[in-house]
């Protein structure tokens, strides 16, 4: 067991290191969804205020989705890099306990969605975002955390099988952009085409959003956190076991 | 005629294939021109059309057909300033100069080469926005129009990614920054609202901006409306994108690093 700490505690600090290295990382960390925030906030605040659909209030959760997402393309990247530079395999020959690289891995997720999910926070705040009280900040944190983790094994999935690190954060953007336009991020329910809306109205990241904005007031938690939970404890079990057979095959 | 120039007429036509074979062989290349605006188009139409429509008169796809077209031309021109890039730092310039052909020729055909890009990105982005009521409203002579203005932001927008690659230290040094720049400019043109839609500090901004003056002039060119000032703009960012950045790419070529 302390073992398994050490080495997790080791990898998950590489895994860090290396993508506090890497300048694609820091900017869709950071520059990115602060760009497309602000970018979405002046265009779009408008129109949509025009809805009765406050963006200052309601962007913010959104944007931390889309920041949970792009912190599970990074994880695609580094999957493939690894494994392509044979360094999976090589993990295999030494004598470290067998499930640190794959939470080590964990452990480098959660580091970097944390990383970019303080100053998009901040930025909300600044906005005119609004917690209800500590156990909205903690609530909110856990959720946006848990749904970056499972992002990160979902997309990871991704680099087992790319060919090279720079496509297989093509193929996992390609999930992204409906998963995150097509939910209550941007617009509600009722603004999308009939025969669109009880996809928008049931999928994962509309969920996660909703319960973000639960936490910070808009809606209610005790309805919002069976659906989320249900989403993410299930494609985390699922992505954590694909994972897990993905990572033994390639070592 | 100078040997210069006539080398660079001469083979221009091999440069200009060999830029659109590098185009048309690389799925990523036309996943960002017209792919990519393509599933922009039908998500922006489900998430934003009743909101947009609500402001304004007329379908949404008439708005963003232009729009999307300019972001195709944009995001797909990166991949030519990444080709420009690994031209200049794998020794494939210094090879060209060896020869006697003209230096400028790979910038020529990259230039060239824009141009089955911006009909590519027309001829999906058109056609699939005909069935969201995206139309030519103001006959054929304009029509026509909207597709120069396409060709003519095509063969102008390229040199910005090409006087960057020419100036870049690193392949990431390049792609992100020149995403980050196109992305700037698309948000901040009136493709996805009218400019009394953005805050007030930002009008100004929007109304001066090269992506504005290509998108309006086509919206205005299939909807019909004033003309001269969009066009007139169009041309003025092209003279002025091709002077500035042109001037740039080609001193790099002229001069080895």
């Amino acid at each position: 067991m302390r073992t398994l700490a050490a080495d997790t505690l080791i990898l998950g600090a590489r895994s860090v290191v290396r993508s506090r290295r890497n300048p694609a990382t820091v900017v869709s960390a950071f520059i990115f969804p602060l760009l497309f925030f602000a970018l979405f906030f002046i265009v779009m605040r408008r129109v949509m205020a025009a809805q009765g659909f406050d963006y200052a209030q309601l962007l913010p959760p959104t944007i931390v989705a889309q920041a949970m997402l792009f912190a599970g393309m990074s994880s695609a990247y580094y999957v493939a890099a690894d494994r392509l530079s044979g360094l999976t395999a090589r993990l295999r020959s030494m004598p470290m306990h067998r499930a640190a690289p794959i939470l080590g891995r964990a452990v480098g997720d959660l580091v970097r969605s944390f990383i970019s999910l303080v100053p998009i926070s901040v930025v909300g705040v600044i906005v005119g975002m609004r917690f209800d009280n500590a156990l909205g900040v903690v609530g909110f944190a856990l959720v946006a955390l848990a749904f970056g983790l499972v992002a990160s094994l979902g997309m990871g999935l991704i680099g087992y099988v790319a060919s090279s690190p720079d496509d297989a954060v093509s193929i996992a953007s390609m999930p992204y952009l409906p998963l995150l336009m097509l939910s209550t991020g941007f617009a509600p329910v009722k603004n999308f085409p009939g025969w669109l809306q009880p996809f928008v109205e049931w999928q994962p990241v509309t969920a996660v959003i909703d319960l973000l904005r639960a936490f910070t007031g808009e809606g209610d938690v005790g309805s919002t956190l069976p659906v989320a939970a249900a989403w993410l404890s299930g494609f985390g079990l699922l992505f954590a076991a694909l994972g897990a057979r993905a990572f033994k095959k390639a070592s | 005629m100078s040997a210069g120039v006539r080398s660079l007429v001469r083979h221009g036509p091999v440069f200009a294939e060999r830029a659109f074979k590098r185009f048309i062989r690389s799925p990523s290349n036309v996943v960002s021109t017209a792919g990519f605006p393509l599933l922009l188009l039908l998500t922006l139409l489900a998430v934003f059309s009743h909101a947009v429509e609500g402001v304004e008169d007329g379908p949404y796809a008439q708005r963003l057909v232009p729009m999307l077209v300019v972001s195709g031309l944009m995001f797909g021109s990166v991949s030519t300033a990444v080709g420009f890039f690994t031209d200049l730092s794998q020794g494939y310039m210094e090879r060209i100069r060896t020869m006697p052909v003209s230096a400028a020729g790979p910038l020529l055909g990259a230039v060239l080469g824009e141009i089955g890009r911006a009909a590519m990105a027309l001829a999906v982005l058109v056609a699939v926005g005909h069935g969201f009521e995206f139309r030519f409203d103001n006959g054929i002579g304009p029509a026509i129009g909207f597709f120069l203005v396409a060709m003519l932001a095509s063969v102008s927008i390229v040199w910005i990614g090409l006087a960057m690659a020419a100036v870049a230290r690193s392949q990431e040094a390049l792609g992100p920054p020149l995403g980050a720049l196109f992305l700037l400019l698309l948000f901040l043109s009136r493709g996805m609202v009218p400019v009394d839609a953005y805050p007030g500090w930002a009008q100004p901004i929007v109304r001066f901006n090269p992506a504005t003056a290509y998108v309006t002039a086509m919206d205005r060119l299939a909807r019909g409306g004033e003309l001269v000032t969009p066009i007139l703009g169009s041309l003025a960012w092209s003279a002025g994108i091709i002077a500035a950045f042109g001037w740039i790419a080609v001193r790099s070529v002229r001069r080895p690093r």
